[in-house]
């Protein structure tokens, strides 16, 4: 393997890694605080990539696509805070306590949000305009890398320093971190932590969506099931950090990526998903509760 | 089911002068708490089955009675952890149907079984996150005064502290809290005969003017902390009245605690 | 711990766990909807509306069994989910190991279909054996992520097909060589179909007999609080996988009949999404009753099957293009169908005559 070959399969696979930090880190965080499995959580995804599509190819009023991308990262976002608002609100909070009913509610919700957007732009892969500087390679340590690749990772590393700043610097922050440790001691303090299981939804979903803008760009073009088959990853990257450890999250995404890139170039397609299966197996076996995840308590 | 020793308990104030050791003379002022008819179930077990009482003001009373009556659970559906059925007024108003939260903030204050510290947070961050009430940061200085222990390992994880300072950081957190009611559940359970010692006696510090319903199986450390009893038996108050009263009748600890009184502290 | 002990342990669990609701007309019901459903293909009679063709058309038949197959499997799902309470989120690997599993069988090692039926059904319960027991190291979520990511697993190796034996996305069409000719072309539908019924009938008993023998009892325990049965000397580690193992061997005897009612096996079958489908099913007919998984199994396949042509035939043009185009994909309707369930009548459709009042026996 070329320093070239070598350097692009590690910039693209901390790219990919990103893009499953993203999904991954609010799954972890929803899980930890509420015991809540978000099989609507790829739905937050979708929308982002959708709204991507949209921004880029039919906000004509905006002309440069520099700034269209821009707009299309706060849209995203903002629809995904949003439909994690409502989600929460609407369909998961009546719940709580009763994990198979909310499993199946958001399951129904993300069944019928991929038919959803695939009756409204049919199921083909939808692709779109991107700035002229992605299209760009620049020169890293003498290997080139397109830089699609290095936004993908510097985006997701912004937004992991912004994440663990808000969990640890901030009010509410604190609240979410006593709150996946012992919810109801939180309560007994006189904290109302349902105000926390709406926030973490909402951040959830926007990281979620932001993933989805950035995996449009990433894997160049959008369909309707394609967060639902990176929710799976997710899940994996999830088990595999530890589930409510945002840290581990984010190690576990960077070995997932990395794992998945690499066998899969070396070894053929299909044989690194097939390891990062593996891996699962493995951490189940010598861990189970993940790598910076706590015990069960 | 029929009390079975003892004077009957019906619902007696706690406060009655008849408990003497220190009561107001004349008129018993009105009580903090006023539980009717509290039922909880677990499952299918019925765990209470209908308790009354009331605590006074300003004096502790200790919850006794043997493993497994439902101590912690009384605690638990006081606080609206459990779901339970029946009544409970905090200073004459209901709180009954009010979420775990909105109950603290009308002034209930738990330091729980187990202690239940934020292990993953800091002792500072454990601190902090009780820090809500607008007296808290006057009460900051008073906790660090009472335990310099938790000034000087502020940077420290919770999870790290010995039991003995993990008890003492759930009481202080507790006391940042300017509750009208402290409800503490064995804060000697698991630690060590010489941390007992040090935690009664900040214990004794902590609580002086405060009111407080404390579980405790400890019954040297209950006679050291409390001035009334209230002994459950099969889901029932089958006592109350003052600690002494109680310790007095050797008869009726022993039936109703399952320990004589000598076995209380000290032998296993 | 002696043998007394572990007697009184076992009376002691089996009178803790009340015998399971057992109305008298049930068998009694499903037995004449089953001889209905028998003589079927006899049946020139049309349905207006709700099927195109006569009962006894190739079309028609083809539709039922499809839901047939659908019926059974959604029944071993039950197993697992109603009667257990275990959330797996990897059926669809059974099923999809059925399929695949026949049809390799036949075309690689040139077996016939039922030994290839067979052996394939053994494989299936061999490898739901071994990842079962990691599966089942965890409870819970972290069980529903497990299950997934192993059939993902499979998913990706089937499509991705390292080895050129599966076909890809493109899936592996039927060795119809080594089907026995009553099983292939579209004038034997009927003996297919008939399979179909026999499939799902037995399916029906052999569950039947399942939740309601001790080891059904435990499982319904295990639903209810899992470390009540510890504590009662049982190692629910054995009847969960037990519980996993025939739930498996049950889809997977799905998979070989589906594939001769597709005549082909695509990677759709070992995707997430398939088993999202099972766990619609049988929420939509209601969790815990075997009936109930059956009648959503009929119910979804007849609509993914059905809703297409209806969208095709005009139903929807009048309405705004926004509406339409959701409105044409069956799994919006069932979707949307499955959450407003889930949240006002959690009991499915098997429920329905209960909140209707229409059944006295209620529980």
């Amino acid at each position: 393997m070329t320093f070239q070959t070598f350097a692009l399969l590690l910039v693209t696979g901390l790219g990919l890694s990103g893009v499953y930090f993203l999904i991954a880190s609010g799954l972890s965080l929803i899980f930890g605080l509420m015991d809540v499995l978000n099989l609507a959580h790829g739905l937050f995804f979708t929308a982002g990539s959708y709204a991507t599509w949209w921004v880029m190819s039919s906000l004509e009023v905006v002309g440069p696509l520099g700034l269209r991308f821009a707009i299309a990262v706060v849209a995203g976002g903002g629809l995904g805070l949003a439909m994690g608002y409502v989600v929460e609100r609407v369909f998961v909070r009546r719940f709580y306590g009763d994990h198979v009913t909310q499993i199946l509610i958001t399951l129904g919700l993300s069944l019928a949000g991929v038919a959803l957007v695939g009756g409204w732009f049919t199921y083909d892969p939808r692709t779109f305009p991107l700035p002229e500087a992605f299209g760009n390679v620049v020169m890293v340590a003498g290997a080139r890398i397109p830089v699609t690749r290095l936004l993908t990772l510097g985006l997701s590393l912004v937004l992991l320093v912004a994440l663990l700043a808000f969990l640890r610097r901030t009010r509410h922050g604190l609240v979410i971190r006593a709150g996946v440790e012992n919810r109801s001691m939180v309560q007994a303090m006189g904290i109302d932590v349902q105000k926390s299981f709406t926030l973490v939804f909402a951040i959830g979903g926007m990281l979620a969506a932001i993933g989805g803008v950035l995996g449009a760009v990433f894997f160049a073009g959008v369909t309707p099931e394609f967060g639902l088959n990176i929710l799976i990853f997710a899940f994996i990257v999830v088990v595999i950090g530890g589930l409510g450890s945002v840290e581990g999250t984010a190690l576990a995404s960077v070995l997932v990526g990395l794992t998945q890139q690499f066998v899969n170039y070396l070894a053929g397609a299909g044989i690194g998903d097939l390891t990062v299966v593996a891996l699962l197996a493995g951490t189940l076996l010598i861990r189970p509760q993940g790598l910076l995840g706590e015990a069960v308590r | 089911m029929n009390v079975r020793q003892g004077r009957p308990a019906g619902g007696a104030a706690v406060s009655s002068p008849a408990a003497g050791n220190g009561a107001g003379p004349g008129e018993a002022p009105p009580p903090i708490l006023e539980v009717d008819g509290l039922h909880v179930h677990r499952g299918e077990a019925h765990i209470l089955h209908g308790l009354d009482f009331h605590i006074a003001p300003n004096r502790v009373t200790a919850l006794l009675g043997r493993n497994g009556v439902g101590k912690t659970t009384t605690l638990l559906a006081l606080l609206g952890l459990l779901p339970s059925s029946g009544e409970i007024r905090l200073e004459g108003e209901s709180v009954t149907s009010l979420s775990t939260h909105r109950r603290v903030q009308r002034g209930l204050a738990y330091v729980p079984e187990d202690r239940e510290v934020f292990s993953q947070l800091t002792v500072a961050e454990n601190l902090r996150l009780a820090m809500q009430w607008p007296e808290s940061a006057d009460r900051l200085a008073t906790v660090h005064e009472l335990f310099p222990e938790l000034e000087r390992r502020s940077a420290q994880k919770a999870g790290s502290l010995s039991g003995g300072q993990q008890q003492m950081l759930a009481l202080g957190r507790t006391l940042l809290h300017p509750a009208k009611l402290l409800l503490i559940d064995e804060p000697t359970k698991g630690l060590a005969p010489i941390v007992i010692t040090e935690v009664v006696a900040a214990l004794q510090q902590a609580t002086a003017d405060s009111t407080v319903l404390l579980v405790e199986q400890n019954l040297r450390v209950a006679e050291a902390l409390a001035t009334d009893a209230i002994v459950l038996d099969e889901g029932r108050v089958a006592w109350s009245g003052a600690m002494a009263d109680l310790l007095a009748d050797e008869e009726l600890t022993r039936s109703m605690l399952g320990v004589g009184r000598r076995a209380g502290g000290q032998e296993t | 711990m002696s043998v007394t002990t572990t007697d009184h342990l076992d009376t002691a669990t089996t009178e803790a766990i009340p015998p399971p609701r057992r109305s008298r007309t049930t068998p009694v019901v499903l037995g004449v909807v089953g001889l209905i459903l028998a003589v079927l293909p006899f049946l020139d009679a049309t349905i207006p509306g709700v099927f195109t063709g006569p009962m006894s058309s190739p079309g028609t038949l083809q539709i039922l069994a499809v839901g047939l197959v659908f019926a059974g499997v959604a029944m071993s799902y039950d197993l697992l989910l109603g009667y257990t309470g275990l959330l797996s989120l990897g059926h669809a690997l059974y099923f999809a190991l059925g399929l695949y599993g026949t049809n390799l069988l036949m075309r690689v090692f040139g077996l016939s279909y039922v030994p290839a039926f067979a052996l394939a059904v053994v494989i299936a319960l061999a490898v739901a054996v071994v990842l079962g027991s990691v599966a089942l190291r965890v409870r819970g979520v972290a069980f529903a992520m497990v299950t997934l990511a192993f059939a993902e697993a499979f998913h990706v190796l089937v499509e991705a097909d390292p080895l050129s034996v599966s076909g890809g996305e493109e899936g592996l069409p039927l060795a119809s060589a080594q089907v026995p000719d009553l099983l292939s072309g579209v004038i034997n539908t009927r003996w297919v179909y008939w399979l179909a019924l026999a499939f799902a009938a037995l399916t029906f008993v052999v569950c039947r007999l399942a939740v309601s023998s001790r080891a059904g009892r435990v499982w319904q325990a295990i639903r209810e609080n899992e470390d009540r049965v510890e504590l009662l000397g049982l190692i629910p580690f054995q009847f969960k996988l037990l519980s996993f193992g025939l739930s498996a061997g049950l889809a997977a005897s799905g998979g070989a009949v589906y594939l001769l009612l597709v005549r082909g096996a695509t990677p759709f079958s070992a995707s997430a999404v398939f088993t999202l489908n099972l766990i619609v099913m049988v929420v939509l007919g209601g969790l815990g009753r075997l009936w109930g998984a059956a009648l959503g199994g009929l119910v979804f396949g007849y609509l993914q099957l059905r809703l297409p042509g209806l969208a095709r035939s005009g139903v929807f043009e009048p309405l705004p293009a926004w509406l339409e185009g959701p409105l044409t994909e069956p799994l919006f309707i069932l979707g949307v169908l499955f959450v407003v369930l889930v949240m006002f009548a959690p009991g499915g459709l098997a429920s329905l005559p209960e909140r209707l009042g229409l059944r006295r026996d209620k529980a």
